[in-house]
């Protein structure tokens, strides 16, 4: 990608970013930089799988439905040569990774079951599923322990659901690993028993995009089948959400996006 | 894997016997109610439930070890002759005798896992662990505020520098990258220097591994400042000494010992200093400040780790050297879902066993009804007793020579209901072996702490040679606790935890 359209692509990023403290809380973000927690908590009194975002001044809890969390190129590295890591592809291949630790310029994932309601009303533990992936690569999450031994939480090499543990009160970072660029749609359910006996479960989907080539806002254009008890709360009007884009610099939004549709479209030529 | 579930299909499944039992049977009440049950524990207190109306009989035979005793075709014949099955469950019984009586067990009679079953009758349960050097405090480096009255901005960074250890070994702080590079942040052995510092942007927080070369206590003095940009000076914003007991136990060192959770040495841009800032396990307490000078940290020896042969980690020692490491993460400690068997080492647990017992026997047999309540609340005030004499006899031990030092991880419970500390076991399960390094590990144990006996189980005689030469060699006592049977001496459950009461105080104290 020429450098001035990545320049354009950067610029839609930060405009869509930027807007917080203006638009209300179904605005649509990319988080490219900085830390997120995947987390329970009772949103409204109900158990739903949320994204905190630390990136802001204040943290706020989002929608999954509402964030693309983008995999910078910063992130792109290659599968060492030890055997101990082949589980994540062939030896040399480009991987992108979001690593376990903080790392400038890459956004930082975490898990967290700290949700103060969630700490009062679980028992033990969290239950997290992977029940699929659609994404152009390999998906692979794992720990590094004592030494540098990993240890494999998801990956998409394997068949679903898969399933793990989070105790309540914790919070956990993982290198998150992806084998493409593009976007990832990432089929995630957690679900605990409750205090009282009861059972709580919430299943959403989180979108990754990986690369620069491509705008990462495309990731939400791509469809995701929601389950039916899962409808989201009613859209903005149409119209309000069009004087933010407007207030943003919405012919800026738009270059970008025909950039993005030329690129797609060479590539789809091949 | 599925533990809880199968639980919860455990007790949906026992409802409907015991409906189904109930509308059909009545129980053979005339020549009284046929029970089995897998240990001699176990039908130990379905006797003292039951009385005189109850036949039981256990399967597992006296002194034998559930978690390898495999049934033998008289089983199957006991268990489809029952009235009522007991079994413990959790994974405590060899599989094979679990589905032995799975297969047996007469249609329409109640089957009940009691450590499953007796959760909703207040029992506590303790998560399994599965990687004991993961079972310990997760120790990373943060920054708490933004700063903004010292000049800081999103682009300032703070700087950690490591300047003084004071302690028997040398620390190793470092991290292992997402690919298996480790990156040294302190290290001690070449005397600290600029180099020996971390730097962080403001509200960030990592976790690191800390290696410590040999046991005993550590002070170590770190000193921040904040990081402008643009030429500006550093910022001091002061510093502080954190201590840690490593491998040896930490009463009396400071006030406060840290030791589980999730604790950040922290730096604050807003108040200047720095201090511990504590998650405790379980989500109670989030967010506890300690100052550096009041809290220790406990780095166990379940922490204790073998250098791999690799060369990238020869800045820890030679390979195959032992270090005490707080490692950079501890996820997968428990296997997901699974809870430690042996629920009953908590008399409180007992207690709920022994409910369910009462209430699985009354449905079984309604006409009984009278004569279970009337044993159980006998029962139940004796089990009340037991757990008030056992709390008081180990409390005469003093805190720091609580120590457990067992041949398999089976007394979880009653340290954790007794206010004790499991330092360590030959093999978490006794159907294992243990390794050279399992041996090695356990012997320094014993050396650190110095306690003054370790306690053999009658039952595991095999593993008790090991935990004999290894008392032996480092010349401390043997003692005997009874984890899941009773031997010639000891027949019942209350004569079973007086005497570990008893031995505790006696070979601790």
């Amino acid at each position: 990608m020429p450098r001035l359209t990545r320049f354009l692509a950067l610029l839609a990023v930060l405009a869509i970013v930027q807007p917080v403290a203006v638009a209300q809380a179904a605005e649509q973000v990319v988080i490219s930089d900085g830390h997120v927690d995947l987390g329970p908590r009772f949103a409204d009194g109900q158990w739903t799988v949320q994204l905190r975002d630390d990136t802001g001044d204040e943290p706020k809890w989002r929608a999954l439905s509402d964030v693309v969390l983008h995999v910078a190129e910063a992130a792109k590295t290659a599968v060492p040569d030890d055997p101990a890591y082949d589980f994540l592809g062939d030896r040399g291949s480009p991987i992108w990774v979001l690593p376990q630790v903080e790392q400038d310029g890459v956004v930082w994932p975490g898990w967290n079951t700290q949700d103060p309601e969630v700490t009062a009303a679980i028992d033990r533990e969290v239950t997290w599923r992977l029940h699929g992936v659609r994404g152009p690569g390999r998906f692979v999450l794992f720990l590094s322990g004592n030494f540098g031994a990993p240890t494999t939480i998801f990956t998409s090499t394997a068949t679903t659901p898969q399933e793990t543990g989070i105790e309540v009160g914790t919070h956990v970072h993982g290198n998150w690993v992806f084998g493409a660029p593009g976007t990832y749609l990432l089929d995630l359910e957690m679900a605990a028993s409750t205090k009282d006996r009861g059972e709580v479960a919430d299943r959403r989907v989180l979108r990754v995009h990986v690369g620069d080539d491509t705008d990462p806002r495309s990731a939400f254009d791509v469809a995701v089948a929601e389950p039916e008890q899962q409808a989201e709360p009613a859209p903005e009007p149409a119209d309000s959400r069009w004087w933010v884009w407007v207030g943003l610099g919405g012919a800026l939004l738009v270059v970008a996006a025909v950039v993005v549709v030329v690129v797609r479209r060479r590539r789809g030529e091949r | 894997m599925h533990v809880r579930a199968f639980s919860r299909a455990t007790g949906a499944v026992l409802a409907v016997l015991l409906t189904a039992c109930n509308a059909t049977a009545g129980g053979g009440a005339a020549d009284g109610v046929s029970v089995v049950a897998t240990t001699e524990i176990l039908a130990d207190l379905v006797r003292n439930v039951g009385g005189e109306r109850v036949r039981v009989d256990s399967l597992v035979p006296p002194g034998g070890d559930p978690h390898s005793y495999e049934p033998v075709p008289a089983d199957a014949k006991k268990v489809a002759g029952a009235d009522v099955t007991f079994t413990n469950h959790l994974l405590l019984e060899e599989q094979r005798l679990i589905k032995a009586i799975d297969a047996n067990v007469r249609e329409g009679t109640p089957n009940v896992s009691l450590a499953e079953a007796s959760e909703t009758y207040g029992a506590h349960v303790i998560p399994l662990v599965e990687n004991i050097g993961l079972d310990v405090l997760w120790l990373g480096l943060r920054v708490r505020g933004d700063g903004k009255d010292k000049g800081a901005t999103r682009s300032s960074e703070v700087r950690l520098a490591a300047t003084a250890l004071d302690g028997p070994g040398e620390l190793v702080v470092y991290l292992t990258e997402a690919l298996g590079k480790p990156v040294v942040y302190f290290d001690s052995a070449d005397e600290f220097s600029d180099v020996d510092a971390a730097t962080l942007p403001p509200a960030a927080h990592t976790h690191l591994n800390w290696a410590f070369t040999k046991p005993g206590v550590y002070r170590l003095t770190l000193a921040a400042s904040l990081l402008n940009g643009n030429g500006s000076a550093p910022v001091p914003l002061g510093e502080s000494t954190f201590t840690f007991a490593v491998g040896v136990d930490p009463t009396g060192v400071a006030g406060t010992v840290l030791n589980e959770g999730h604790t950040d040495l922290t730096v604050d841009l807003d108040t200047g200093g720095l201090y511990t800032l504590n998650d405790a396990a379980g989500g109670t307490n989030q967010r506890q400040v300690v100052p550096a000078a009041d809290a220790v940290i406990e780095v166990p020896n379940k922490a204790i780790a073998t250098v791999p042969d690799d060369p990238r980690f020869a800045f820890l020692g030679a390979a195959g050297a032992t270090v005490h490491q707080l490692p950079q993460a501890v996820l997968g400690k428990h296997v997901h879902g699974e809870i430690d068997p042996h629920l009953w080492q908590d008399v409180r647990n007992a207690r709920a066993y022994a409910e369910l017992i009462r209430d699985t026997l009354r449905t079984a047999d309604p006409d009984g009804a009278e004569i279970y309540d009337r044993n159980a609340r006998a029962y139940l005030d004796r089990l009340d007793e037991l757990d008030g004499y056992v709390r008081e006899t180990v409390a005469r031990v003093p805190r720091e020579r609580r120590h457990l030092v067992t041949t398999h991880d089976g007394f979880g419970y009653f340290a954790a209901a007794y206010e004790m500390t499991v330092a360590g076991f030959v093999v978490p399960n006794p159907a294992q072996e243990p390794s050279v390094e399992d041996v090695r590990k356990l012997s320094e144990t014993v050396r650190n702490l110095k306690v003054p006996a370790v306690f053999m189980e009658p039952n595991l005689a095999q593993r008790a040679s090991v935990l004999s030469q290894v008392a032996q060699d480092q010349s401390v006592g043997v003692c005997v606790l009874y984890g899941d049977a009773f031997d010639d001496k000891v027949h019942s459950y209350v004569d079973m935890m007086r005497h570990n009461a008893d031995e505790a105080a006696r070979c601790l104290a």
